[in-house]
This record gives structure tokens, sequence and C-alpha cells, in this order.
């Protein structure tokens, strides 16, 4: 892959925001959702929507119950005669595109967003919608079902356990308590994790991540009109595997890739990083990727609580870009963010955020 | 290799899928409703910056990008800017029911109003039926408080002498 | 920040049905023609762009079951799912990735299976559930309150729109991979067909298809030695009107998005007299009406002038301007494709690859325009010449 990084030209994050703890508010349409979090990111970042021509949106109509979500949303993104365009995937991806937008010259600013309602819709139908139609989707699988098929094989094939998963969650949940943007406010043990229900084996409910919703929006720009205190995107890298039943779901050769990618870009590795944020929906997902991103399995990571901390799919990566991006202004220097997507997550974004330019 | 063999019959599964959504109305629905239903009349949220006064309504001004500041009465009579009559069956995407044809369907501009609605007329012979043409909406004698109170709009027809 | 270009398309033949084929299968046909027109294999690609309304075929997050089917195992993927425009947003989303220099060549694909799965159902839920959807009249009673706002404004008759009908189906019998070829097509036989909402007659409307779309686009370097002659993209542009279906005062005679992103682009290539400085567009032309209207609010003619603009014969396959020459949305109609069809025929166009319905042999300026959901419209110049030499 090719490193526009190492040019003169850079992306700089000036302005973050996100939903007040990712509260389920079913009684809100997605606009209301989406409009405060949009407002503050482009004040945290001291621009006013005048300046702003180019946004990027992210969503998933079946979530949302509206084919062109963005759509239902276009006005609050200051979406009215500006150049707005729709991602369906996790919120990195809108990071990557809305970067390329900077990076290609022609817009100074960037308004990325990504938005998703949880608790509108049946979850086990949407996620059952992602499945092959022709031999999959009859037999009821959703996002659940293959999470555990992956955690059982993951344990067989690296001697780890569901104990280890407990201690993951555990610490998420404490993390997640002792930040005050988070959903979940009490922590759990290990112990509690292992008593809670089984939800499909080897899966335990308190090691999963509950029902959420919000947005997230973080305010891009140009060296040109960053100014003191911008948080730079060092290297972002992307990688697809094959669908979930064509591979080995213990397999993290994507992840390795994505995080070569963005590592190669960064100039930075994992072991320079003080922050790091990994999106895993399930606990024994950390296990599995923190080695892939150059990490020890059990190292202790997402300072905020992670996605196990309460953050709704497809919002989660870019809400661990800003949960990075505001430590690095609290004065850590280097970051690294990572979020899968697709059924057993078969494809990853890895960036790395830093508080030096590079 | 040899070539694919094909079925006869081409091979297909079926499936259904049934999405529930539970949407949220948000902030302006329950004062708008409640007009509906308690007084018969519209309101529509105006931006104080560019003065629009907007139907449906909605929280902020996209032109502007500010939020609206309140509720100014518009309609309840409006006129015509699009109409037509639609003579092609569709599915009532609420009642999963045909919906009967022929129907009148028209771009409504409430008096008062800076943005058109669509509702149904009650006219299905289109050369009757025009841009420029005033209406006015026709409540159900039972409302609930729900979008469906204006049944439609009826076309203020010039009585003769 | 690379120069951007289209160096190989490749298009399904494109039909009211495809048994013969399941959802990879079809996608692929466009992607492998599209392989072979740019001469290259998966090894040379670096990244996929994919769009598709995986709802009207009742799927969700598809971009991952198709990875393979995309070659896309080991790169990026991005998915788009933007309805009318995904064609144009998808390949937008390509030309910014590679003018920030991130990648050197990607495939951008893009389909729709529309006989297997519930469109219409889906389309439905384009509407606000609370403010929209319970006085929705479907697609076609929609586009005939529009059209009628157009009649209205610029008094076109039912005979001028009918000759856009016309004009599309007649030339689509001169592209293989058209739907709905009708050469013997007539104004009367459309003034005759039936009428399912006023103005729109059977024959005014776009088909429901079945296809696909696929092309290689690459950076400044990696362009010139895929094809000797790239249609470069020289301007995009896109914009949106506000949240609901009424919210444009004139909707069609002064669309504004369109306005917005025609200014942009024609101050950007300082485009002052488009009938004389283009020689090609492929417009998203949903129906008959709305083409005149599109052509007024891209400046092809005065205001309110459409309808004279269709009887001076400019936008014929052979007129001044030639519009839409492949049988652009009246004749083909895959929705996920249909955007990404615009862009690839126009590509065509200027690398004189169109074949019978070539309008010229050297088109130095094509224009491409998507449009969907309320009023999104996209635009796209390609060149000939390299922008930045």
């Amino acid at each position: 892959m090719i490193s526009p990084m190492a040019s003169a030209s850079g992306v700089a994050i000036v302005g973050v925001a996100m939903s007040d703890r990712f509260e389920p508010r079913t009684e809100l349409p997605p606009s209301e959702l989406v409009y405060p979090v949009v407002r503050d990111a482009l004040a945290d970042a001291g621009v006013s929507m005048d300046d702003v021509l180019s946004i990027v949106s992210c969503s998933q109509d079946i979530y949302d119950g509206r084919t062109i979500s963005s759509m239902g949303v276009n006005e609050v993104l200051g979406g009215y005669l500006r150049s707005e365009s729709k991602v369906a995937g996790d919120g990195l991806l809108a990071l990557l595109y809305g970067a390329a937008r900077i990076l290609s010259g022609e817009y100074d600013l960037t308004v990325v967003v990504a938005h998703c309602m949880e608790s509108i819709s049946d979850l086990h139908v949407v996620e059952n919608a992602a499945f092959d139609p022709y031999i999959q989707r009859p037999l009821g699988p959703d996002d659940t079902v293959a999470a555990a098929l992956q955690a059982g094989a993951f344990y067989r094939a690296s001697g780890l356990g569901p104990g280890d998963a407990a201690e993951v969650s555990a610490r998420a949940s404490e993390h997640a308590t002792r930040n005050p943007r988070a959903f979940r406010a009490t922590p759990h043990t290990a112990a509690d994790v292992a008593a809670s229900a089984t939800v499909c084996g080897p899966l335990r409910e308190l090691e999963g991540t509950p029902v959420t919703d919000g947005a997230c929006a973080l305010v891009l720009a140009s060296p040109e009109r960053a100014g003191e205190g911008a948080v730079w995107l060092r290297g972002i890298g992307n990688t697809t595997d094959t669908f979930w039943t064509d591979r080995d779901i213990t397999d993290t050769g994507a992840l390795r890739r994505a995080a070569e990618t963005a590592s190669a870009h960064a100039g930075l590795t994992a072991s320079d990083c003080e922050v790091v944020e990994t999106a895993a929906r399930w606990a024994h997902e950390q296990l599995m990727h923190l080695p892939a991103l150059g990490l020890d399995a059990h190292a202790d990571v997402n300072p905020s609580g992670g996605q196990m901390g309460g953050c709704p799919k497809y919002v989660v990566g870019l809400a661990r870009a800003a949960e990075a991006a505001l430590r690095l202004r609290q004065g850590a220097v280097n970051a690294l963010v990572h979020a899968p997507s697709g059924i057993a997550n078969q494809q990853h974004t890895v960036a790395y955020l830093s508080r030096e330019r590079g | 290799m040899s070539e694919p063999r094909f079925p006869e019959e081409p091979l297909f599964v079926s499936a259904e899928l049934t999405l529930r959504y539970r949407y949220g109305a948000g902030s302006e629905a329950a004062h708008y409703l409640e007009g509906l239903k308690e007084r018969m009349a519209f309101e529509g949220t105006h931006c104080p910056k560019c003065e629009r006064v907007y139907l449906p309504p909605r929280p902020v001004c996209g032109i502007c990008y500010v939020g609206c500041d309140g509720w100014l009465p518009v309609g309840p009579e409006g006129t015509i800017t699009g109409a037509t009559v639609v003579e092609v069956p569709f599915v009532d995407p609420i009642t999963g029911e045909q919906r009967p044809v022929p129907y009148g369907f028209a771009f409504i501009l409430l008096d008062g109003a800076s943005t058109n609605i669509f509702h149904f007329v009650d006219e299905t012979d289109r050369r009757k039926l025009g841009v420029g043409m005033r209406v006015r909406p026709r409540f159900r004698a039972e409302r609930t408080g729900s979008i469906t109170d204006v049944e439609g709009f009826d076309l203020i027809r010039e009585e003769g002498p | 920040m690379p120069d951007v270009a289209i160096v190989g398309t490749g298009q399904t033949d494109h039909k009211s049905r495809r048994d013969d084929v399941n959802i990879p299968e079809l996608a692929r046909e466009a992607v492998d023609r599209a392989l072979a027109d740019a001469g290259v294999t998966f090894a040379e690609i670096d990244a996929v762009c994919f769009g598709n309304m995986d709802l009207f075929e009742g799927l969700a997050e598809n971009e991952h079951w198709l990875a393979s089917t995309f070659g896309a195992e080991g790169k990026p993927l991005l998915k788009f799912n933007t309805g009318g425009t995904v064609g144009t947003s998808t390949t937008m989303g390509a030309y910014y990735l590679l003018k920030a220099g991130f990648y050197g060549r990607i495939l951008a694909v893009g389909f729709e299976k529309q006989a297997e799965g519930n469109s219409q159902g889906a389309i439905t839920t384009v509407g606000d559930p609370i403010w929209e959807r319970p006085m929705m009249a479907g697609a076609i009673g929609n586009h005939a309150v529009m059209a009628s706002t157009y009649v209205a404004d610029s008094g076109v008759t039912e005979e001028q729109a009918a000759k856009v009908a016309v004009k599309a189906r007649r030339n689509a019998c001169l592209n293989p991979h058209a739907h709905l070829k009708l050469p013997d097509i007539t104004v009367e036989q459309v003034l005759e067909s039936k009428m399912l909402a006023y103005p729109l007659r059977t024959l005014d409307m776009c088909p429901t298809s079945n296809g696909a779309c696929a092309m290689v686009m690459a950076g400044d370097g990696h362009a010139q030695k895929l094809a000797a002659r790239p249609a470069w993209i020289a301007a995009v542009a896109s914009a949106h009107d506000q949240s609901f279906q009424g919210d444009s005062p004139k909707r069609m005679s002064e669309m504004r998005s369109l306005i917005a992103v025609r200014e942009r682009l024609y101050a950007k290539m300082g485009i002052t007299d488009p009938v004389s400085q283009l020689d090609v567009a492929e417009i998203y032309e949903p129906q008959s009406y709305a083409e005149l209207a599109m052509c007024e609010n891209l400046l092809f003619c005065e205001k309110g002038g459409g309808g004279r603009f269709i009887d001076a014969g400019t936008p014929l396959i052979d007129g001044e301007l030639p519009v839409n020459p492949s049988g652009g949305v009246l004749s083909t109609n895959p929705i996920g494709a249909t955007a990404m069809i615009r862009v690839a025929e126009a590509a065509m166009q200027v690398m004189g690859r169109a074949g019978d319905h070539q309008v010229k042999p050297d088109v130095q300026t094509a224009l491409a325009t998507g449009y969907g959901g309320n009023a999104w419209s996209d635009a796209l110049i390609l060149t000939a010449r390299q922008p930045s030499r």
C-alpha cells in the first residue's frame, strides 16, 4: 500500500463529540441524537458549519429502519447544499474516507459522523440479515452465535479460556465506571461474569456489551486549518478477510495486516502508545486482537472502558478514536485505535493518533 | 474443465424478513399532533435567521444550521403546488394493504408555510386537479393525536350564484 | 495529490430477470469484464469500493459476504449504500481515496438484483416514518407530483416528454448492455401507454433492472500504464436538499442541489456554454420529464426551455450535445449500479470504447450525474486531457 501520511500533508483531528453515555433513547429519532453531537464537535473545533463543505457519515440502513439512513439526519449533518456522503460499516472507515477527502487537497475541513440506534429494532433479525442467504440465514444465526463459535475455537487453539475473558470483562467494567462518558456505571468481578447467565456457550452475559444508542463526530482539518492542540492522524489501515465460513475464524491475519499498514504510515508501533483503544464486543475478542496489534493478550488497555463499556455497533470505532483523542489532549503522546467489523470480525481498521505531527 | 451443469429449473431459496422498529417521534411530534387532535390546526417551526416556517416541523433549520425558536400557525387552507391522480396500485407501508386506486395526491403549501407537505386530495379526475388550486384539510371525526388525524384535503370549489 | 482516471469498465447485459446467476455471480460478471477491459487481474487491485442497496434484496452488510467475489481478501473494502446516487457515491469514494494517494488502483462495483427482493417495500422506507410514510404514494406517485410541478412551471407538453422516452429506447438499441430496447418506439406509442399517475405513463418511467457495473480506477502513474486514453476525473461535486420531499419550493424546475453542483463544476472547469463545451452528457433521469428539467438546471437550455430543447434535436445522439446516448436510466435501472453506469458510459465515450453509441471519435469532455433520495445530486466531469497537465 502507498503511504501518503509521510508527505507534507497531514490530517488533524480538531473537534470531538459523543452522545452522552450512549444511553438508549428509543423515544428520539436519529436526527435528535445526531444534531447535538455534530453541533458540539463543531463548537469544540471552534468552527462554524458555514466553514464546512464536506461531511462523511456512517450508519447502517437496516438498523435505522430507513433506506438511505443518512437522509434521516441530512439537515442536522449540515447536508444542505454540501458534499455529504455515507459509508456503511464501522465508523473508522468513515475516518479513512474523511481523511482521504482532506489529503486529496479538495477540502480543508471534513466532519465525520457515525450514528446507530441499537434499541429500536430486533437485533437478532437485523444481524441475521448479514449471513449467507442461501445456506446460513435459514438456520437463524446472529452475531452472538458467530462470536460464540469463535470464542470456542479460540480457546481450543490458544489454551486461554473463559476465565481469561472474565478478567478482561471485569477490568473493562472498572475502567468504564471511572469514565463519566461510558454507559456502564457499575463494575463487576470475574466471578460475577462466571456466575452470569450463559448467553450462547461459552459466552456469558456480563462479558458482552449492553444495547446502546448514539452518535460520535470528529472534525478533521488540514495542517493549515489545524491550530494548537490538534491531534494528528498519523496512519490508518484497513484489511478485509474472507467471509467467516471461508476461513479459520481464529486467524487474525487481516488485523495484523491493517496494523502493519497503519504502523508503516505512522512510523509508530503499539509499544510507542500510552493509549490503546481497541473495540471488542465480547471479551475474548480482545484476547485475540491484542497480540495481532503487537501487544500482550492480557495487556491493560481501553482506559475508556471500550466497547464493553457500552457503545453502539458502527459507532464504536469512531468513538474509540474520540476517546483516544481526548486522552492525547490531556497529556498522552501516542494512541493506537482499532475496530473490527463483519461477522466474526472479518474486517479491521487500525489507526495511530499522536500529539506529534511526525 | 467441464461446463457447469445447471438443473432444469433454477433453484431458489425463499425467505421472508420481518423487520419491526420502534421509531421515536421526537420532541416536535407531541406538540404538533396535539394541535391536530385538539384544535384541528397546523403549526410549523420557525427559523429565527431566515424566517422560514417548516412543515413537517423540525428542530433545526438545515439552511441556516440554527435551532428553530418556536411555532407559528400555518394553514389550515393551502395551495396545490403539484398534483397527480395515482392509478397504479401501491401497498400502503403502514397497513400492508393495497391502497384503492385511483386517488388524488398533491404537494400542498399551507398558508404561511415555507415548505410543502404531500397528502391525498379528494378528486380523481385529473382534469379537475391542478397546480394553483386551493384546498382545505379534512380531519377525522375521531382523532387520536396521529398524523392520520388528517384524512386528506378537499378542493375548495367555487359555489355558483 | 495525483490525478485520478477510469481505465476500464464492465457491465452485465441488464435484464428483467437473471435466474441463471446468483447474486455473487451477477456482480462478478461485471467485475471480470472491467478487469479485462483494464487488462488487470485482482493482483493489481489495491482496494475495493462497493455500492449496493442491500436492503432491496433483503440483505445487510453484504460487502462482507461478497468480499471474495470482488477479490477483496487481504485488501481494504469500503461499502456505500446511498440510494439512487450509490453508483456515483462509490465512484467518488474511490476518487478521493486515490487522490489522497492511499492506493494506486481501485476496483469500484455496483449492482442490484431487483427481481430477488422487495425493492418497493424497501424504497418506502426512504420516507420519514413519522411524517411521510403514512401518506406516501410510492415512487410513481412521488415522481408524478414532481413532474406536475415541472409541467406547471415550464409548460412542457406530454409530446415533448414522450420524445425523451423515444430517444432513450432508440439509443438503447445501440447499447448491447441496455435493458429496454424498443427500436420502433414512437411518440404515439408513448402517449398511448397506460397512464400510471398523471403526467407519467408507463413509457415515461424507468424499468426495474437486474445488472451490475464495475470500473477500474487508477491514480497518475498507474493509469497511463493501463489505458492508452484514460478518462480523467477533472471535477466532482455533490450536494443535498433538505429533509423532506416537499421542502424544495420548485423541486424540478429549480433543483437546488443540482444547481449547486452545476455551479461548482462549471466554475472549476471554466464552462460557460455547456452545449458547446461538453461533448456528451450521461445524466440520471428517473423519468422523461425529469430529463428535461435537469437539462434546464444544467444550463443546456434556458429556464423553461426544456421542451424546445428536445424539439430542436440538440440532445439526440447526432445532436450538438447528446444526452444519454447509452439509453440512460429510462432504459436501464439496476439501482445499485445505475449511477455508476452513468460514469462508466461517460468514461467509455472519453476512452473511445462506446461502440455503436460512441457519439464522435474524439470526446474530450463528458458530464455524468447521479440522483437519488430527496434530491441528492452528484456530478462528475471526465476529460481526455489529464487535469494537471
